[in-house]
C-alpha cells in the first residue's frame, strides 16, 4: 500500500514540475492574443480586398464590395449549418450581382468565388481563392482558358462536365484532362452544389431589398 | 556533457551552412522542401518563416534550459515553437497576404518540422543564448541555401525565369523561346531535382575528402 505522505509529495512533486509549462502556456497565450489583436483587422482588409478585386475580374471595372450577406445552409452530416459568406457585386452603388464564397473539395479544400448576377440567373464565372491542387496539374483550373468557359452559363441550371475536347452545349463545360478531380469535384460540383444551397435564399434577400 | 565541450558560437554557425545543412547532410525538413519549391519567392519566404521561428525557439529554450525537467522539455520545445509559428503564421496574413495564400497549411506545419526541435534539443537545452543564436542562423542560412537551389533549378527549368510571382514576371534567365518544363513545378520535379542536387552534394563531398587540397 502506498503511504499517503509520499503520494502528496509526489502529486504536489508533479505540480512543482509543471509550474513551466503552466507559466509559458499563459504568457504564449496572452502574447498570441496581443498578435491576433494587432494582426486580425488587416487580414480581415486583406480578404474583402482579395474578393473586392475577384468581383472586379468578373463584374468589370468599377466594382466593389461591402459585408457579406451569410447563408446558412444545412449540410447533411454536419450538426452545425455551413455559413456560405455572399459578397455583393456594387457598380455606382447599386448591387448588380453576387460572389458567393463556395468551398468544396478537390485533392484539398478548396475556395471559390463564384459570381452571379443580381437575379441569380447568369453565372459571371468563376475565380479561385484558395486552392492546394497540385502545381502545373490541377491548378490549371485557374487558368483563363478553363474558367472563361463558364461566364454566361444558365445559374438555375446544375453545369454539366464533359471531357475536354468535347463539343460542349448548353450548361455542359470541358473538364481538363490529367486535372478531371480538380476540375471536375473540385470546380463544377462545387459551383454546383453551393449554388443549389444559397440560390432561393438570394432570390429571397434580392426581393426583399427592392 | 559540460558546457564548455560542446562547440562554439562560430562552429555552430559555419557548420549548420555546409557540413551540418539540415537538407543536404541532415535531410531534415523534407516537408516544405519539396512542397514549396516550386517557385523561388515561396523558397525565400518559407526560409524565412523558419528561421524566425528557429531563432526564437532556440533563444526562448536556451534561456530556459537550467529549468528544463528532462521529461517536459519536448513539451516546452512544442509549445515555444507553436506559438512562434502562430505569430508567423497570422503577421504573414496580415503583411504579406500573396505570399500566405500560396503557402497555404505549410507555415502552420513548421511546428513540426524536424529541424527545429532538433536544435532545441541539440543546442539550445545545452548551451548559452549567443550559441543558441550562432547555431539558428547557421541552420537558417543552410535551410535557406537548401530551399533556394532546389527552387532555382526547378523555377527556371519550369518557366525559364526566376522569381514569377502573381505582380513580377520575374527575371528571364533561360532564352524566351524555352519550352518549359511543366514536370518541374509538380512534385516529381520536386523529388528529381532534390535526389540530382544531393547526389551532386556527395559526390562533391566526397572529392573533398580524398583530394583535401582541391
Amino acid at each position: 500500500m502506498s503511504d499517503p505522505e509520499q503520494a502528496k509529495t509526489g502529486f504536489l512533486s508533479y505540480l512543482g514540475q509543471a509550474w513551466l509549462v503552466l507559466a509559458l502556456a499563459v504568457c504564449f497565450g496572452a502574447a498570441l492574443a496581443g498578435v491576433e489583436s494587432i494582426t486580425r483587422p488587416r487580414i480581415e482588409q486583406n480578404v474583402k480586398d482579395a474578393i473586392a478585386g475577384l468581383l472586379v475580374e468578373m463584374f468589370g471595372e468599377g466594382t466593389t464590395t461591402d459585408e457579406p450577406v451569410v447563408i446558412e445552409v444545412a449540410v447533411e452530416g454536419k450538426a452545425r449549418p455551413v455559413r456560405v459568406p455572399c459578397f455583393p457585386a456594387l457598380q455606382a452603388g447599386r448591387r448588380v450581382g453576387w460572389g458567393i464564397q463556395a468551398a468544396g473539395q478537390g485533392y484539398d479544400e478548396i475556395t471559390l468565388l463564384v459570381g452571379v448576377d443580381e437575379a441569380v440567373e447568369q453565372l459571371k464565372g468563376f475565380r479561385v481563392v484558395k486552392s492546394l491542387e497540385t502545381a502545373g496539374i490541377g491548378d490549371r483550373i485557374e487558368k483563363p482558358a478553363f474558367y472563361r468557359q463558364f461566364e454566361g452559363k444558365d445559374a438555375s441550371k446544375a453545369l454539366e462536365p464533359v471531357p475536354q475536347g468535347a463539343p460542349a452545349a448548353g450548361n455542359q463545360v470541358n473538364t481538363i484532362t490529367r486535372a478531371t478531380y480538380s476540375s471536375k469535384k473540385g470546380v463544377v460540383e462545387t459551383i454546383n452544389k453551393n449554388l443549389a444551397q444559397v440560390r432561393d435564399k438570394l432570390i429571397e434577400h434580392s426581393r426583399k431589398d427592392r | 556533457m559540460a558546457e564548455a565541450a560542446l562547440p562554439g558560437a562560430a562552429k555552430r554557425l559555419r557548420f549548420g551552412i555546409l557540413d551540418d545543412n539540415p537538407i543536404y547532410r541532415q535531410l531534415l525538413g523534407m516537408c516544405p522542401t519539396l512542397a514549396v519549391t516550386a517557385t523561388m519567392a515561396g523558397a525565400v519566404t518559407m526560409a524565412a518563416a523558419t528561421a524566425f521561428v528557429l531563432i526564437m525557439a532556440n533563444v526562448v529554450v536556451s534561456l530556459l534550459r537550467s529549468r528544463l525537467k528532462g521529461h517536459l522539455r519536448i513539451l516546452v520545445f512544442t509549445l515555444t515553437i507553436a506559438t512562434f509559428v502562430t505569430i508567423v503564421d497570422r503577421v504573414l496574413a496580415a503583411y504579406f497576404y500573396e505570399m500566405s495564400m500560396l503557402l497555404g497549411r505549410y507555415v502552420p506545419l513548421i511546428i513540426v518540422n524536424c529541424i527545429i526541435i532538433c536544435r532545441c534539443e541539440v543546442c539550445a537545452s545545452r548551451q548559452g543564448p549567443g550559441v543558441a543564436v550562432a547555431d539558428a542562423v547557421g541552420q537558417a542560412l543552410g535551410f535557406l541555401l537548401g530551399l533556394a537551389s532546389i527552387a532555382a533549378v526547378r523555377e527556371i527549368l519550369a518557366t525559364g525565369r526566376i522569381w514569377v510571382t502573381k505582380d513580377f514576371a520575374g527575371v528571364q534567365v533561360l532564352p524566351s523561346s524555352w519550352p518549359g518544363w511543366a514536370v518541374m513545378q509538380g512534385p516529381a520535379g520536386a523529388f528529381i531535382t532534390l535526389g540530382i542536387l544531393m547526389g551532386l552534394v556527395n559526390w562533391l563531398s566526397l572529392r573533398k575528402r580524398k583530394h583535401p587540397g582541391n
